[in-house]
């Protein structure tokens, strides 16, 4: 369980987050959502310590990371798994070492049982034989396929995503949707998954919190989103006239 | 005043380049890999660039000397001279400044714009130490080789355009070789080698690390990365110079 108090973050005199409490679950996808420039990656990245936070804390199991207590990150480090947008995969080394470079830094196992469990951590996510290309040989989807594998191979209990399926056609993004969140349950993995595509949030949303100019605005469930009278939240979810027809039939 | 935030900058970049690095033997790994990529790299332009300048700085000590006063292993010695002192170091570390500057500073941008520097720091790791120290550590060692590499491949690119233009013969050239060889100035030399190769590839490193934006942003911090490093090369250069010799 990840808890935020507070957490405010200015960029010079911009409040980019202004004062958000959220509770995100243990063995549950919660999902940041929001507009564009609504701040849910600054968001995901003072959650995963990338950005200091001017003011609040972060817990992590009890553990806080914010202020004097950063040093806590150091431990959580080996415990969290993040995938990020484009995949952030180290174009100088092959999917194989993509995967395996978390167990170089942080395992004690050797060299064949971290060989094993890079190519199991592969096969989890769907994919055989690839582990000698390179990312530039691989398609979209399966970038973030492998950025997964890489996340999961330590078998985390925090796996962070941003935008996991920007740039996907939607029969691969609900896979990868799909995937992760199988893995979450699998490994009981408090998942935060930030996105503003409203197919994911209806596939695999369990408790969604909705971000509108840096302020919390509302939180909840798949079928509180339905019945929403926030009137910012109406807007970003129902503006198009697929998602606005779907409402009015479930009403 | 944004010079002078810039140096303050890379003040503290070079700072986070000497703080411990978190696992040696990941560190360790790096350093050879860079070894291979910066030395293959090239020790073959070296060699090619050393070879021409040596033979055209013959060709022109010796139309330059009409007068028969002068005697001709002034050629060798003048071509050894210029090659020890200034060429294998100054020119050579200016044209690896373009070469593997330009190819760190794209390196590094594109990782930091496609969030790579990013998944090296939520993973716990230095990504500053991480991505160039190595650079910084292979460049140290390889700067001094290729200067010795240039010195002898320019000496033979001089001699044999000499002796094959038939304005020097083998043994004035070899006299003037071993003429008033002064040690010194190969210390004086390496030194400056190994100053040039810390600016080369830290200056590159800190623009690339510092990229924000897009592809567009990643060629202009390369082609500062050059211009300044080149820049601070010549200035070194004169420092160094002014302090050693
Ligand atoms: N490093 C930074 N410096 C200054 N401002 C920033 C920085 N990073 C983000 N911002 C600003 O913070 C705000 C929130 O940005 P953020 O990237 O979190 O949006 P987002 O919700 O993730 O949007 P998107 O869906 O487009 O990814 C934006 O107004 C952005 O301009
Ligand atoms: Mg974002």
């Amino acid at each position: 369980m990840i808890e935020v108090q507070h957490v405010t973050k200015f960029f010079d005199t911009k409040r980019v987050l202004d004062d958000i409490d959220a509770t995100f679950e243990k063995g549950k996808v919660n999902l940041i959502i929001g507009k564009s420039g609504s701040g849910k990656t600054v968001l995901l990245k003072s959650l995963i310590g990338l950005l200091p936070v001017d003011e609040g804390v972060i817990t992590f199991d009890g553990r806080e990371i914010t202020g004097a207590h950063a040093r806590n990150m150091k431990e959580i480090r080996q415990e969290m798994g993040v995938v990020f947008q484009g995949g952030a995969l180290f174009d100088s080394l092959s999917v194989l070492d993509n995967v395996r470079f978390p167990l170089d830094l942080f395992s004690r196992a050797t060299e064949g049982e971290k060989r094993e469990r890079a190519i199991a951590s592969l096969r989890r996510v769907n994919l055989e034989n690839v582990e000698t290309l390179y990312p530039a040989e691989l398609s979209g989807g399966m970038k973030k396929r492998v950025a997964i594998a890489r996340a999961i191979v330590l078998r985390p209990r925090y796996l962070f995503c941003d935008e996991p399926n920007s740039g996907l056609d939607p029969l691969t993004s609900i896979v990868i949707d799909n995937l992760l969140s199988e893995l979450t349950h699998e490994y009981g993995m408090t998942t935060i998954i930030n996105t503003h595509d409203m197919n994911s949030v209806f596939e695999i949303g369990e408790n969604i919190i909705f971000i509108h100019q840096g302020k919390k605005e509302w939180e909840g469930d798949r079928e509180m989103l339905l019945k929403t009278t926030n009137e910012a939240l109406d807007e970003f979810l129902f503006t198009s006239k697929f998602n606005r027809m779907v409402k009015e039939r479930i009403a | 005043m944004k010079f002078l935030e810039t140096t303050g900058n890379y003040i503290l970049f070079m700072r986070r380049i000497f703080a411990k690095p978190e696992k040696a033997r990941v560190y360790f790994r790096g350093v050879t890999d860079e070894l291979e990529k910066l030395g293959l790299n090239s020790i073959v332009l070296v060699m090619i660039i050393s070879f021409f300048i040596g033979a055209v700085l013959t060709l022109q000590t010796a139309y330059n000397m009409s007068n028969p006063m002068l005697p001709r292993y002034l050629i060798g010695y003048l071509t050894r001279e210029t090659l020890l002192l200034e060429f294998s170091s100054t020119i050579v570390s200016l044209i690896l400044a373009g070469k593997i500057g330009s190819n760190i500073a794209s390196e590094i941008g594109t990782m930091r714009i496609t969030e790579q520097i990013e998944a090296l720091e939520a993973m716990g790791i230095n990504s500053v130490s991480y991505l160039v120290g190595p650079k910084i550590a292979a460049a140290l060692v390889i700067n001094p080789v290729l200067y010795v590499f240039s010195v002898f491949v320019g000496i033979i690119g001089g001699f044999l355009a000499g002796v094959s233009a038939g304005i020097v013969n083998y043994d004035d050239y070899l006299n003037g070789l071993r003429l008033d060889f002064n040690p010194y100035y190969v210390t004086y030399s390496i030194v400056k080698t190994l100053f040039f190769a810390l600016i080369f590839t830290s200056i590159p490193a800190f623009y690339g690390y510092n990229v924000r934006g897009g592809a567009l942003e990643v060629g202009k911090a390369s082609t500062r990365a050059v211009v300044d490093s080149s820049i601070t090369i010549l200035v070194a250069n004169l420092v160094l110079t002014r302090i050693l010799l």
